[in-house]
């Protein structure tokens, strides 16, 4: 299988290719107030809108690293589409069907994480949206 | 009375009916002795009949009488359809056709000729002659084939969405253009026209996203009459509003809330025939979805005249899970009582379970609805029917609304909601009492400036729908939204909220401005609803 690669905090996290439709960069995010910190606002591409996600607050609660030239992986499974902002999109990445129970790493041997569109979703629907206390 | 409104409505639904007569024809000349076909065919040729003599448009009202007439006919297997008797048919539908382009004129004498032959040959009897004297007719020289121009192309929804994103991608280049210097002038008053034209091809595309309630309902009203037939009830499934369009991603999403009413309704409200006739009802169940839309909103009412929503057993429900006492029931609004049909704990009782009413899976549409940041209300009446009234933000449809900034957010209100703007001067820098700061509310940086407009919402627009409203408030008070500047009024494309947007459960949509900014749309009653729940 493919995956797109991308690190947070010099970690490495992978999505299977097939859930990617695209990357992008230079997009004009616009916020939305009462969401949570990890949710930077929505961004409109090619007649569809996505919530962009900062991807570090996500993942280690640290301080943002996205900025006007990061660049943004835009996802779309089932009816659900999601942008995330990792630190660096690495690339592509061709795993082993066969060995990805070992787990999947890189040409040099660096482990990769692989993470499913919906356990982040899962992890989003798990915080605050509204008013008060917004995590 | 706006009689062209009427003629194209004629045309639209004339020419959807002689597709469909096209459709069954084709099958009818596979299978000629099928009675079920013919009487659909009778059924098809008859609504055209009605449309047109309601329209008094009579050579269309006399060629569809003649041809229901055969249908008859072969129907009752009073006759048998020869090959030469279904080309009859189809020469009298392609004669229909002509009429229906012409709104039933017949100027030219080629047309005339036509008609006369059509309906000479038609006023044979079938019974008698329908294979023989149809045999010898076809001597008489055949109609000039006369070609349709094809006006319609169906294309894929996706090729719509692509082309949206193209046309995007080109809205987006603006934002791209180097300064031009001065002497360039006419260079950049031909970018600004094209620019302009560019984003009225956008908006003008965003139209195809919509799709009429009429042909909505039409994709599956077959499913409901076998559901129906199988049920061994008779139903008739009428839409009023049909014309009203709607975004067809918002009513792809709708389609299985509501296919889940109307099957409520067929299984559990329409009576049988036999139990209808006894109650002094007519044989066959009616159900209408009645579509109306205004600036803001979509409303689809599916109502029937069946039995109506069990009382009993939503009394039993709310004095037993809910421990309700007999006076708090009978003090509950009618809207709140019915309502209990839609909660969670109501559809997993042993008492829904048992009961013969309404209510099985009701709070997973009221869900699908919430989802869509809709609202669902019920309301019935003993014997008399039930009614369930959906109410939708207007997706993908482009209203005015005034966009505003709030620190680094940009939102909207629509402007039907707004009654004046009022800016505020030094005089005047204190905030009214019933002004919310949304510089506050949405913790935006308080060592910036103070909010410099104020804008004053209609009444009506935040009414309080939570019922029983809460004694502290009246149930309309005036409010107004404190804000840092206004961009302006704008057209906006409405998209329905993400779900991870809706949590928040302020926004009535996501609008998508002329130069692609974004602003979420703010659902003024549901803002103050939430407030109020803090």
């Amino acid at each position: 299988m493919e995956i797109v690669a991308f690190s947070i905090d010099g970690r490495l996290y992978g999505l299977d290719a097939q859930h990617v439709n695209r990357v992008i960069e230079n997009v004009k995010i616009f916020s939305a107030p009462f969401m949570p910190k990890c949710h930077i606002g929505l961004l409109f591409y090619r007649g569809e809108l996505y919530d962009v996600i900062d991807a570090g607050i996500l993942f280690n609660q640290k301080i943002s690293l996205v900025n006007s030239h990061s660049r943004i992986i835009l996802m779309k499974w089932n009816r659900n589409k999601l942008a995330i902002i990792p630190d660096v999109v690495v690339g592509l990445v061709r795993i082993d069907d066969q060995a990805i129970h070992q787990g999947a790493s890189t040409a040099h041997g660096q482990k990769i994480d692989l993470i499913t569109p919906d356990s982040l979703w899962t992890r989003l629907l798990k915080l605050s949206y509204g008013p008060g206390k917004i995590s | 009375m706006d009689l062209e409104k009427y003629r194209k409505i004629f045309t639209q639904e004339s020419g959807k009916y002689l597709d469909q007569i096209d459709q069954v024809l084709i099958q009818i000349d596979n299978h000629p002795s099928d009675i079920g076909l013919w009487s659909d065919l009778h059924g098809k040729m008859h609504s055209i009949k009605g449309m047109a003599s309601a329209m008094s448009k009579t050579n269309i009202a006399q060629l569809s009488h003649a041809m229901e007439s055969w249908c008859l006919a072969f129907q009752n297997n009073a006759a048998t359809a020869g090959p030469s008797a279904i080309q009859m048919m189809f020469d009298g539908a392609g004669m229909l056709k002509s009429l229906v382009d012409q709104i039933d004129n017949m100027d030219s004498r080629e047309l005339q000729e036509r008609y006369r032959r059509i309906m000479e040959r038609l006023s044979q009897d079938p019974s008698t002659n329908a294979a023989s004297v149809l045999q010898k007719t076809t001597t008489v020289e055949p109609d000039t084939v006369r070609m349709d121009p094809i006006d319609q192309v169906r294309i894929p929804y996706a090729q719509i969405e692509e082309l949206l994103g193209y046309s995007r991608e080109i809205l987006m280049l603006e934002t791209t253009l180097p300064p031009i210097p001065k002497e360039y002038a006419s260079v950049k008053g031909w970018i600004d026209h094209y620019m302009s034209m560019i984003k009225g091809l956008y908006f003008r595309l965003a139209q195809l996203r919509l799709m009429s309630i009429e042909d909505f309902v039409a994709i599956y009203s077959s499913t409901i009459h076998q559901q129906a037939r199988s049920l061994g009830k008779r139903v008739s499934l009428e839409v009023t509003g049909g014309n009203i369009r709607a975004d067809i991603a918002l009513l792809e999403r709708l389609r299985e809330p509501l296919i889940h009413i109307i099957r409520n309704s067929i299984a559990h409200g329409i009576e049988m025939p036999e139990e209808r006739l006894r109650l002094g009802k007519p044989e066959k169940g009616r159900i209408v979805i009645e579509a109306e839309s205004d600036k803001e909103s979509l409303i689809i009412r599916v109502h029937d005249d069946g039995s109506g929503i069990d009382r009993d057993a939503i009394i039993q429900h709310l004095q037993i899970k809910c421990r309700m006492s007999p006076e708090e029931i009978v003090d509950m609004t009618e809207k709140i009582f019915y309502d209990t049909i839609l909660s969670n704990e109501y559809s997993s009782s042993k008492t829904v379970n048992e009961m013969s009413g309404r209510g099985i899976g009701m709070n997973v549409v009221a869900q699908a609805v919430e989802y869509l940041s809709g609202k669902l209300s019920i309301a019935s009446v003993p014997q008399k029917g039930a009614t369930v009234t959906i109410q939708l933000p207007v997706s993908l449809s482009v209203i005015y609304a005034v966009v505003f900034k709030v620190g680094p957010f940009l939102l909207a209100v629509p402007t039907s909601a707004l009654e004046s703007v009022a800016h505020q001067t030094e005089k005047t820098c204190a905030l009214p009492e019933s002004c919310l700061n949304l510089r506050e509310l949405f913790c935006v940086n308080q060592s910036l400036d103070e909010p410099k407009h104020i804008l004053n919402l209609r009444s009506e627009s935040h009414k309080i729908k939570t019922q029983p409203i809460p004694s502290v408030l009246p149930e309309v008070i005036s409010l107004s939204l404190a804000v840092d500047s206004i961009i302006g009024n704008r057209p906006i494309m409405i998209l329905h909220v993400s779900e991870l947007i809706a949590r928040t459960r302020i926004y009535s949509g996501i609008g998508i401005m002329e130069n692609g900014d974004i602003s979420p749309l703010l659902d003024i009653p549901a803002l103050f609803e939430t407030l109020l729940k803090q």
